[in-house]
Formats: C-alpha cells, structure tokens, sequence
C-alpha cells in the first residue's frame, strides 16, 4: 500500500515515514502543499495523511481541489488543529478522518488500517484469499497452518494482491501501490519478488495461486484444475 | 572583535597588521632611545657636578681642626656665611647654587641658600663619611627634582668635610620632554605613511588575484573552454590560476559530459516516438483489417514499454548523480537472488536458443539494496543474453572470497573489441551501433552504467574481460560487510 505524507516538520515527517515503512507501507513524504497535490493529482495512492499548516498551500485547501477533481483516495488529517469546529470543518470537506497532534503513533497505524481497510474486499483486519491469511496488525502470513516469514517488499506485494483478489494487476499498477517515489523505477524487479512470494507461498508444496499473465501481469486466482 | 577583523577585508587586514607591527617596533626604539639618552645626559651631569665640587674645594682649606671657607668661584653668595647666626629665606633650586658642606662628624658647616629647600637622605652624607662617594636623585619640598653627589674632602688622607653640590633636573627633564613630542609627532607620521603605502602594496599584491578574479568571471558556464592566463612567476598567484584552470578543466569534462548524455537521451527518446508516430500514421492512412490494427497496436505496445524502461533508467540515474537516492542497508542474499534473476530470465534465454546456468551452491550474504541488487544481476545477465548467439552459454556464479562476494556473468558470446571496454560503462555507449535494435526490446544503452552506479554505492567494483569470438566476462565485487553509509 502506499502512502503520501504531507508534513514539513523537519523531524516528525521523516519519523512518520520511517514509522510507516516499518509498518511495510511505501510511504512518500513531502513538506510543502504544492507538492503535495501534485503527486496526489498524479500518483494513485491508497491513503493521505495530510497536515493543514503548510507553506505554500494549505492541507484544507489540498483536500477540497483533490475532492473536486473527483479524486476518491482515502485522506487523513493529522493536525495541531484540534478543536470539535476544526474537525468538522476537516471532515466535511471530504476527508476520511481527524487526529489530532499530539498523537499515539499505534492509533495512528491503527487508523491508517482502518481506512485502508474500506478500500480492500472486506472490512476484516485479516486478509485471506483461499487458505492464505495475512493478519495486517501483526504483519504475520501463514499458508494453512504453515507461518510464512516475509520480507517487507513482499509483504506489501502480498498485501497488495490479498486486496484485488482475481483482478489481473498489471507491472505497472504493482509499483505504483508497491513501491515509494524513490524506487518506482525498480518496477522491472517486480518478477523477481513475484517469483520470491512464490516459492514462499508454495514452501510445503501447495499449489501455486499467483498466475502470470503474459503481456499483462500477475493475477491472485484459485489454482488451475 | 573577532568578527570584526573577519569582515574588514584582506586589504585593510594587511595594512592594519604593518602599521601594528611597524608601530610596536617604533615604540621600542624610541623607548629604548630615550632611556639611553636619560642616562647618558645623567651621567655628564655627575661628571660636571664632580668638577664643580672639586672646584669648589679647592677654596676649602683644613688646618689644625679649622675649615677656612674661600668663594673661590664666585657664584656661590651667602655660602661662606655661618649658617647659624646668618639664615638667609630659601631661593628656588632652579636659580641658585646648590651647595652644602658639613664636618667630619656630620654637622653643617656652610650651605647656599636654595639648597635648604632639599630634602636631603642621611645617606648622602653618611656614606661619604664612611668613605664612599655617593650620587642620586632628591626631590625639594615643593617636588621638582635635583641631582646631587656628595663627595668626601681630606687633606693628607684624613677626612676633614664632606661637600654636597646639586643641579636642578628641570632643564634636563624639559629637553626630554621636548624630545618625546617630537618624537611623537615624527612617529605618527611615518606611521601615517607606513599604512599609506602598506595600503598601496596589499593593493599592488593583490592586484593580480583580482585580474585572476575578473577573468574567472568573465568565464561563464557557455565558454568553459577558455582558461585563465598563468604568470611566469612560481608564486601563490600561479598556483591559483593553475588551480582554477585544474577546476575549469574538470567544470567542462562534465559540462560536455552532461551535454553529450542530454543530447544522446534525447536521441534515444526521440527514436521510439518517431515509431509510434510512423505506425499509427501509417495505421490512420486507410482503412484495415482488425488484425493490421492489432500488430499497430502490439508495436506502439513495445516501443512505449521501451520509452517506460528508458525514462525509468534515466531518473535513476539522474538521482543517483544528485545522491539523493537512498540505498536500503538490509541483509541480501546473492546467491538467492541470481537464481532467481536467471530463473526469470531463463524463458527469454531459452527462446533465443541460450543455455542459462547459476553455479551459487553457497549462501553469500551481503548488507545491501535488495532491488538494487536484483537489478544489477538483472542487467548483466539481460546484457550478456543479448550479445549471445543461439547456442551460446551464459553462466552465473556466486561465491565468498574472503571478505568479499564475488559475482560472475560470463557468455560465449560475441565479445567486445579492446578499444570499446574502457567506454563500457559510459551512457549510451553501445560498442556496435548496429545491434541496438537486435535482442531485447527494452535495450536503453543505460543497463551498464546502472550497474556501475550501484556497485560502486554499495562500495563495490565491476571490471570486464572480453575476446571477441570467445565471449566476455562480468565480474562484479562487493564486501561482504560494507560500511554503513
């Protein structure tokens, strides 16, 4: 899943984006509000978290042109602006939820999910796709009974097919959900991993549940008879 | 304070530090001059005083216990009085005579009438009465000063008096003091001249780095070709100028290099948008078959697959010369990752008729970027695939060496020429021109110089063999535990 990241202070958004990678996020940071929108314009990210004091423009002033060009992607504000008229003045202009600063950075993980939950086939914390299960809270993968260790690239690549189950996900789709602004261009190593999560998924002889698609990409779909 | 000298300029500095230097060394001397001058004039003053008392005591006669008193000089008025029935009022120091004779027991005989304003130490006598003569500097009632000695008088070696006779300072203080202001006023202005003229020889000194400074300006970054002139001279100044024409050189290696590499992107961007523009072109000129429409579409597919990897490899390398691109520090195992590589890239080989082998039977592990690392494997092993003949062999090897992880692509394949291998790794840089277009379809004339970029930010290296005929060799050193950077 990934991220943008709208803040511009100097040390909490490198803290937020390291937190988030922690959590297997591709998150990208930027400090100002022009960048910001136009990544967010450009870019399909699966959540903002977006701050409202910003130089240039302002997080409210982001969230409503996104909103008015039709842009769905979840957003979050995370703002020193906590009083109940700022909430609601945040929330009605189309954002998705409201912390306030000072915050917990487990409650924030933990919304993070929530929202990024709305978006998957089931509002369930545990993805699973036939007897795989992936339990988002944990970051644990398990095949049956079978626990399956993972690194962060293919967690999120798992994460990523466990929410588009039988869609067929092009290269391109994956690194744009997959990895940060900073390694988009690594999307031609996506075999590599695809074919990493393979072997893992398929350790105790399982049957293999990730089809390729020639000329289109990869699909999660039920082992051919 | 110091804040200050920092911003006042070089100039100023240097003038400021001559005139100090040139000043401390002029108070010394004058300091020096005048002391010596003080003690020299002292001293003729003891010496005529001396000559004075003798003079004096040549009128001073002893016989049979009584001091007959004679002016033998005459300018000594009231001296022969008895000072015991004759007390005159003190006269100023400056004006009269100072003289006083007392007996051998210490008692006053004579003494002129300025010398009782004296306050004279019973030192200046008794020390003469004990036989040594004696000389210094006494002060009167009112503070001005007076040199007096006081010498011992006898007659056939048997003490009989002791004469004191004094001069006033004040004729001797005031030349000093005459001395000194001019001194002074001398001083400030072979001062003045001194920080004009160190003022005017910084200039002078720095004359030539400004002429330097003014060219090197005028240098901007269109005409990195010119170069600053170098004087004859082996100083500070030549070494400048070669050094700024060290840094020009260096300026317009990568000036050119940047425009040589902008130039060649745009050329190998330009090439598949000219395809996509002829096929549809041509595709939009007449009605066709759904099928004719579909090989359009499948071609435009390929060459904007090609323009995607190419743009991708770029900003890769774009970044990485901005060094903004942040490596991961994870650990990697390369033997997992060749296989996996070749076991991608085995459809590919197979098709073109190419055996592809791993030969990794250990684990090698190496701190490092994950898909950075698959992705130098990746264009190795894509590269030497692609200057393969059917039939060929491309093998993979992955093995520990000591302290460092040793990656080998090697091919039986066409090899290089000697006098390409050392441009290998540039941009662009394609040994034959000709093959661009053959093998893969994803080919941007990067692979190379993206592998280069990331062995070496993992504190790695990448060296080639090659034979043409025989094949060539890839081999690719990384330490097994890399400075964490």
């Amino acid at each position: 899943m990934r991220l943008l990241v709208v803040e511009d202070h100097p040390e909490l958004g490198p803290d937020l984006k390291k937190g988030l990678e922690h959590c297997h996020y591709a998150v990208d940071l930027v400090t100002n509000g022009e960048d910001a929108l136009a990544l967010g314009e450009t870019i399909p990210y699966d959540l903002i978290i977006l701050d409202i004091l910003l130089p240039g423009l302002d997080g409210r002033e982001i969230c409503r042109q996104l909103r008015e060009q039709r842009h769905a992607v979840p957003i979050l504000f995370l703002t020193a602006l906590g009083e109940v008229e700022d909430r609601v003045r945040g929330l009605d202009l189309g954002a998705d939820d409201y912390l306030a600063k000072p915050f917990a950075f487990r409650e924030l993980e933990a919304r993070v999910r929530a929202l990024l939950r709305r978006e998957g086939p089931t509002r369930s914390p545990v993805l699973r796709f036939l007897d795989i299960s992936l339990d988002t809270r944990t970051h644990e993968a398990s095949r049956g009974e079978r626990v399956i260790l993972l690194s962060s690239k293919e967690y999120a690549l798992l994460e990523f097919l466990l929410c588009h189950p039988r869609q067929v996900l092009s290269r391109s789709m994956i690194a744009d959900h997959v990895w940060d602004d900073d390694a988009e261009h690594l999307s031609n190593v996506i075999d590599v991993y695809i074919r990493y999560l393979r072997t893992k998924l398929c350790a105790g002889g399982e049957p293999d549940v990730i089809h390729t698609i020639r000329h289109s990409g990869y699909q999660l779909k039920e082992p051919a008879v | 304070m110091k804040a200050l000298i920092h911003r006042i300029g070089i100039r100023l500095q240097l003038m400021l530090w001559y005139t100090a230097v040139f000043a401390a060394l002029l108070l010394f001397t004058g300091a020096f001059f005048y002391q010596h001058l003080e003690h020299s004039l002292e001293a003729s003053l003891d010496t005529t005083l001396e000559i004075r008392a003798q003079q004096i005591a040549g009128g001073i006669t002893w016989s049979g216990g009584t001091i007959t008193v004679r002016d033998v000089t005459g300018d000594l008025p009231g001296f022969d009085a008895n000072p015991n029935d004759q007390r005159l009022s003190p006269v100023d120091v400056n004006n009269g005579a100072l003289v006083r004779l007392l007996d051998a027991h210490g008692r006053l005989l004579h003494e002129t009438p300025a010398f009782q304003s004296l306050r004279v130490p019973a030192e200046s006598v008794t020390r003469p009465l004990q036989g040594s003569p004696w000389q210094g500097t006494v002060t009167t009632s009112d503070g001005q000063e007076v040199r007096l000695v006081s010498r011992r008088l006898s007659e056939n070696g048997q003490l009989f008096a002791v004469i004191q006779v004094g001069e006033s300072l004040a004729e001797l203080h005031t030349l000093l003091h005459d001395l000194v202001g001019q001194l002074l006023v001398v001083g400030l202005l072979v001062l003045l001249a001194c920080a004009v003229g160190s003022y005017w020889l910084a200039a002078r000194a720095f004359a030539p780095i400004q002429r330097l400074a003014q060219t090197a300006r005028s240098i901007k970054a269109g005409d990195l070709h010119r170069r600053v002139t170098v004087p004859q001279a082996r100083d500070e100044v030549q070494y400048l100028a070669l050094t700024l024409n060290e840094m020009l050189d260096s300026l317009d290696q990568a000036f050119s290099r940047q425009r040589r590499f902008v130039a060649d992107a745009s050329h190998e961007l330009r090439t598949p948008v000219a395809v996509i523009r002829n096929k549809t072109d041509v595709a939009l000129l007449g009605a066709r078959t759904q099928q004719d429409y579909i090989t359009v579409l499948q071609g435009i597919n390929v060459e904007a697959e090609r323009l995607g990897h190419l743009i991708s490899d770029l900003l890769a390398l774009a970044r990485g010369d901005e060094g903004r691109t942040q490596f991961d520090h994870e650990p990697v195992r390369l033997d997992l990752v060749a296989g996996a590589v070749a076991a991608n890239a085995d459809l590919l080989a197979a098709e073109r008729g190419i055996l592809l082998q791993v030969q990794a039977p250990r684990p090698v592990t190496i701190l490092g970027d994950e898909a950075r690392l698959i992705q130098v494997v990746m264009n190795l092993v894509e590269n030497a695939v692609r200057y393969t003949n059917p039939g060929g062999r491309v093998t993979v090897t992955v093995e520990a060496q000591q302290d460092q992880a040793l990656l080998l692509v090697r091919d039986t394949g066409i090899g290089i020429a000697p006098e390409h291998l050392p441009h290998l790794f540039e941009r662009f840089y394609r040994a034959d021109p000709a093959r661009r277009r053959t093998g893969g379809s994803s080919s941007s004339g990067l692979g190379l110089s993206i592998v280069e970029w990331i062995v070496r930010a993992h504190g790695g290296t990448v060296a080639v063999e090659s034979r043409v005929g025989r094949g060539s060799s890839f081999t690719v050193t990384l330490p097994l535990t890399p400075p964490v950077a």
